[in-house]
């Protein structure tokens, strides 16, 4: 078995190469590799050629490797598949970036076959040798160079230069426009500076230069940047003779390098794959054949890009007719004219539409539409007599409309004269005289529409009303609008009429009756017509008027152009019989002026009759001046201002009211007056008098002696009047009080004096009648006494007493209404006892003072400072609780001896005169000390048990 | 205009004085040089605006070499006697006119459709005009002639030009600074020579 494993070992490896070269089919490197500098476009053209192929020509791959500075930098690999013949020289270009004069570039290829025939594996051959490109060997003797020497780019894109400086120490500074550009260095000789985004400047180039401390020299180099190509707008193409198609567009903000201009436009047609190449960058022409629809594609291009825009459109659609020729005009009369032209001839049956035009003083008056395919013409009817015309024309295509054509030039006529076509607006001012009439005749030029020609003289014919065969003519020569006749009476038929070159206008007729009298004569009819306002409306007076109750042909409203005072220049305006207003307009109306007008309505007679006076302005103003204002009747709270003497009616307006105003030191306004301000923003107050008749007015409630300022401004619709300078006025002193002191003082005196009389009458009768109850309590005894002892140590108490017995004696001598009340009080006597060292055995008091009622109570009756001891509920009723002390015997029944005759308690009543004192007398008899209304005097039995009741109660609290 | 510059025959008349013909010959002369001095002032404001920054600068002065053989005045140009100055003046005159010829070329590409187009053939004519009225002065005068040149002055301007053109549109428009502003100097310079043969003017 060994010989055979050597043999089978030693077959597998001589079949192994073998097979290996059978399934590779290696290629030989290429040959013949050169490579050549082409400094104008900056790039390197690679040329080689491949030997040993196995058939004359072999579908071919290939690799090239390009490095910068050394070999093993490799920036650009390139695959390149061609198809290869033997001994063929094949060629590539590159384009460097940086310019070529900067580097060293090392270029290398290698190659296989790609042809499908090929059956073995595709293998690269080996790397050729690297090929070295140089171009810093042909750079001059300058110590400084600055590459490329030119450049062209498209805006915004990035440009990479260099510069070599042959000294590496010296210091180089670059600039593009003037300004510093930065460099990145590439060797120790080499630098490179990348603009980035570079912008279009101008036309003539971007200048970058970089200057070398050193030697200070400038080298540079111009930068041409191309805008970016826009895409043509508008493009757009038409014929004028269905022969030849124009093409325009606009090329946009295209701007071309002038050193390289390489921006050209083509216009290519797809349906007949025609082309053609554009002189111009805005329009292109093209020869028109049989064919009818067209899809152009117009082709910018420039060096760097390309841009299309298309147009499909039918040739009859694109129709712009040229300009219409031999406009001429024929059988001109005073209405009519007609125009005929010609037009360039089209194809046969190729319809036009024209549009004619007649224009007279600068406006378009007529305006016709004409289909004509060859000569055209159109008649102009209703045509102004004496009138100057102009013609025009234009013609676009009918079917379908593109564009007008030009105007062709204007034919310019005149129609000839025609008689005047509308009587004179005429109208009259009548004076009557002593036997005669003197009429002035106004008439209004005829206007040019009327007219149809011009005027060469008025005719006035007059006749008398009842004799109308006394006619007269007076034939009054153009321009003049009236005239002035004498007639003999006022009765009188005018007729007016106007004559031009070629006849007579219709007659304005009107008739003068002699009982109308002069409208302007006051004393006549006018005075029986009441004037009324008008309004103005700024630019004119508006007015209205009732209709007259028989017919009427018409109204005439006359009126002068003046204001009042000036000369009347008399103007009028004609209306129709159905106008009842109208608004009359003048240029002569000036704001502020007040005009009057009248308001004729005209007979079937042909008479004019005043129907209504109106006055008014056009547009009213605020007056111009205030009133000057008087004041009259000063007093002390008022005054009086008048104004009478104001001209109301010579105001630039109707005076609708006044308003007064006033200003004081009191923040308030006067009542009627209000808060306002003026124009200089001070406050005042204001009254407002919408009677523009009433010019006077009485301020009152006023203060005497007081600061007042006051101004009155009328008003119009349009405002009120200046805000001028205020009035001063004080008010005079008050006069009350001297008239009160007049009439107080002479009754004062009388009443102090009978007040005192009174007084010292009282003392005495007081003194007389009923003199002063002593009262222990203010005894000045007391004050020598401690006051902590007891509170009443010198006064003997009645609790403290023990009587022994009590006594109640009823005197019917001297009984009251309380005693009638009360019987058993009146009398208290108090018996004496042992231990007591009370006075006499049996002591009665009275105190008559007390009871109104009682008998011998005095002619002067009760002081009010008694009367109020009356009121007070201890003062009265406390007097029984003496009596009805718990444990004593009832007081009817015990006798009573002695009863303590204190001073009521005066609780409440401090201020009340003192009480007065009990008078103690040897036998002395008590009474109630009660004032009793008169109305009391004599109660009712129900009203004495209540006083009883409400008694004991009262009486058990205090004696406790 | 250049035929009435240029046409300065002051010997027509023989029957007039020759000395106030001199005189008035040399003043017209001067005429002509102070005007174009104005024109050229002018001409160099121009240029210098149509070729962009930095040649609008003031600061920007780049190398100045010797252009087709015409160098500018040089410094000692004053000391120099006045015949030797004018005899230099009309020898540079001569010398402009091709050389703005070249830059008028080289600008119809940079600058075409201008009126700087316009203004160096106009500078051109001028400086011919000046440079025939100073050699018919130096004449009158009884100068010597200027020494031809060895090399016709267009050939050598087209060669700069052609050089210039060559090297890239930057060296271009800096031959074009240096030719307007030599014809600058050179106009000036002559209504300074000529200024003091003119009575009255600076000795």
């Amino acid at each position: 078995m060994a010989p055979v494993a050597v043999f089978q070992a030693a077959f597998l490896l001589a079949w192994l190469p073998l097979s290996t070269y059978q399934s590779q089919a290696v290629l030989s490197e290429p040959l013949s590799l050169s490579v050549h500098v082409n400094l104008t476009e900056q790039s390197l053209k690679i040329e080689w050629s491949v030997h040993n192929l196995t058939h004359p020509e072999l579908q071919m791959a290939f690799q090239i490797e390009i490095s910068r500075i050394n070999k093993s930098n490799v920036i650009w690999v390139e695959n390149y598949t061609t198809t290869a013949q033997q001994n063929q020289t094949l060629r590539r270009m590159w384009k460097s970036e940086l310019p070529l004069e900067c580097a060293t570039h090392f270029v290398r290829i290698r190659g296989k076959d790609e042809d499908p025939r090929m059956l073995q594996r595709r293998v690269w051959s080996s790397w050729s040798s690297w090929v070295k490109a140089e171009a810093q060997s042909l750079l001059g003797p300058e110590p400084l160079l600055v590459f490329p020497k030119e450049k062209q780019v498209e805006e915004g894109s990035d440009v990479t230069l260099c510069y070599v400086s042959r000294h590496p120490q010296s210091h180089v500074v670059c600039k593009l426009n003037g300004i510093l550009v930065p460099g990145e260095q590439l060797d120790p000789h080499v630098s490179v500076v990348t603009l980035r985004s570079i912008s279009f400047v101008s036309k003539t180039g971007s200048n970058f230069f970089c200057e070398e401390d050193r030697n200070h020299t400038q080298p540079g180099l111009a930068i041409f940047v191309t805008k970016v190509l826009e895409e043509p707008k508008g493009f757009s193409c038409e014929t004028r003779d269905l022969k030849t198609l124009n093409c325009t567009w606009d090329p946009g903000s295209n701007i071309d390098s002038w050193k390289f201009p390489c921006q050209r436009y083509t216009l290519f047609e797809s349906f007949s794959g025609g082309k053609k190449s554009c002189k111009d960058k805005h329009w292109c022409s093209w020869q028109v054949d049989s064919q009818e629809t067209y899809n152009f594609t117009l082709q910018a291009e420039n060096c760097f890009r390309k841009r299309n825009v298309t147009l499909l459109f039918q040739l009859a659609h694109r129709v712009h007719p040229m300009t219409p020729f031999k406009v001429a005009l024929k059988s001109v009369s005073a209405t009519n004219a007609i125009l005929t032209w010609t037009v360039h001839p089209l194809r046969n049956n190729f319809t036009l539409l024209c549009q004619v035009e007649l224009h007279s003083e600068g406006r378009v008056v007529q305006q016709h539409n004409v289909s004509t395919w060859g000569n055209g013409q159109y008649s102009f009817r209703g045509l102004a007599p004496a009138t100057e015309y102009t013609a025009r024309v234009r013609c676009a295509a009918a079917q379908h409309f593109w564009k007008w054509s030009k105007w062709a030039n204007q034919e310019e006529f005149s129609t000839p004269q025609a008689a005047p076509s509308t009587a004179p607006d005429v109208w009259r001012s009548v004076r009557p005289t002593l036997g005669s009439c003197n009429v002035t005749l106004f008439w209004k030029p005829l206007s040019r529409a009327q007219a149809h020609g011009k005027i060469q003289f008025y005719t006035v014919a007059t006749e008398r009303l009842h004799t109308p065969s006394s006619s007269q003519l007076f034939p009054i020569p153009a321009p003049a609008n009236g005239t002035e006749l004498s007639l003999d009476g006022c009765s009188h038929r005018i007729r007016v009429t106007a004559s031009n070159g070629a006849g007579t206008s219709p007659a304005s007729v009107m008739v003068i009756a002699g009982d109308l009298g002069d409208p302007w004569n006051p004393g006549n009819q006018t005075a029986e017509v009441k004037e009324e306002r008008a309004q103005g409306t700024g630019d004119g007076v508006s007015m209205s008027w009732k209709p007259p109750p028989g017919d009427v042909l018409g109204y005439v409203v006359e009126w002068c152009d003046g204001p009042r005072e000036s000369p009347c220049d008399l103007r009028w305006e004609s209306l129709g019989p159905n106008a009842t207003s109208t608004v009359i307009k003048s240029d002569a109306f000036r704001p502020g002026v007040k005009y009057n007008f009248r308001i004729y309505g005209i007979s079937p007679e042909r008479m004019a009759y005043l129907l209504e006076r109106k006055t008014g302005y056009s547009q009213e103003l605020a007056p111009a001046d205030n009133p000057r204002v008087t004041v009259n009747n000063l007093t002390s709270h008022s005054f009086t201002l008048s104004w009478e003497d104001y001209a109301a009616d010579a105001q630039p307006g109707f005076i609708r009211g006044y308003r007064v105003h006033l200003r004081s030191q009191a923040e308030q306004c006067l009542p009627g007056f209000t808060k306002a301000l003026l124009p200089d923003n001070t406050a005042c107050c204001k009254h407002d008098i919408d009677n523009p008749e009433q010019k006077t007015f009485l301020v009152k409630n006023l203060q005497p002696e007081s600061f007042y300022e006051f101004l009155v401004t009328p008003h119009t619709r349009a405002g009120e009047g200046p805000a001028q300078a205020f009035t001063n006025v004080i008010t005079t002193r008050d006069q009350h009080p001297r008239v009160l002191i007049r009439i107080l003082l002479p009754m004062v005196f009388p009443l102090l004096f009978l007040t005192i009389l009174c007084y010292v009458k009282s003392q005495w009768i007081k003194e007389t009648c009923f003199p002063d109850i002593p009262d222990p309590y203010k005894s000045s005894v007391l004050s020598l006494l401690k006051p902590k002892e007891s509170p009443h140590p010198s006064i003997m108490s009645v609790r403290d007493c023990v009587p022994d017995a009590l006594e109640v004696v009823n005197k019917a001598a001297r009984r009251s209404l309380a005693e009638v009340e009360c019987p058993k009080h009146d009398y208290l006597h108090l018996l004496p006892t042992g231990s007591s060292a009370g006075p006499g055995p049996g002591i009665c008091f009275e105190n008559l003072t007390y009871n109104q009622a009682a008998p011998g109570a005095g002619p002067c009756g009760p002081s009010p400072g008694q009367g109020g001891l009356l009121a007070a509920p201890g003062g009265l009723l406390r007097s029984p609780s003496y009596v009805n002390s718990p444990g004593g015997p009832p007081a009817e029944e015990a006798p009573l001896n002695y009863v303590s005759q204190v001073a009521p308690p005066t609780s409440g009543h401090e201020d009340s005169p003192p009480t007065p004192l009990l008078e103690l007398a040897p036998r002395s008899e008590y009474r109630t000390q009660m004032a009793v209304p008169p109305g009391l005097a004599s109660p009712s039995p129900e009203e004495k048990s209540h006083l009883c009741a409400v008694s004991l109660p009262d009486a058990g609290g205090h004696g406790r | 205009m250049s035929q009435r510059e240029g046409s300065l025959d002051f010997q027509a008349d023989s029957s007039i004085s020759p000395l106030p013909l001199l005189e008035a010959k040399i003043h017209q002369t001067h005429s002509l040089a102070r005007l174009l001095t104005k024109y050229a002032e002018q001409l160099f404001q121009e240029y210098v605006q149509l070729q962009g920054d930095p040649f609008g600068r003031p600061g920007f002065s780049p190398p100045r070499p010797p252009v087709a053989g015409l160098s500018a005045p040089g410094a000692g140009h004053a000391g120099l006697p006045l015949p030797e100055r004018l005899r230099l003046d009309a020898g540079a005159l001569a010398a402009l006119p091709p050389l703005l010829d070249a830059v008028r070329r080289l600008q119809a590409e940079l600058n075409p459709r201008t009126a700087l187009l316009r203004r160096l053939e106009e500078a051109a004519r001028r400086a011919r005009a000046l440079g025939a009225a100073l050699e018919a002065v130096l004449a009158a005068l009884g100068a010597e002639p200027r020494e031809p040149r060895p090399e016709p002055a267009a050939a050598a301007a087209a060669a700069a030009a052609a050089a210039a053109a060559a090297a890239g549109a930057f060296p271009a428009k800096l031959l074009g600074l240096r030719v307007c502003g030599l014809y600058r100097d050179w106009v000036s310079r002559t209504e300074a020579d000529l200024g003091q043969l003119v009575p009255g003017g600076p000795a």
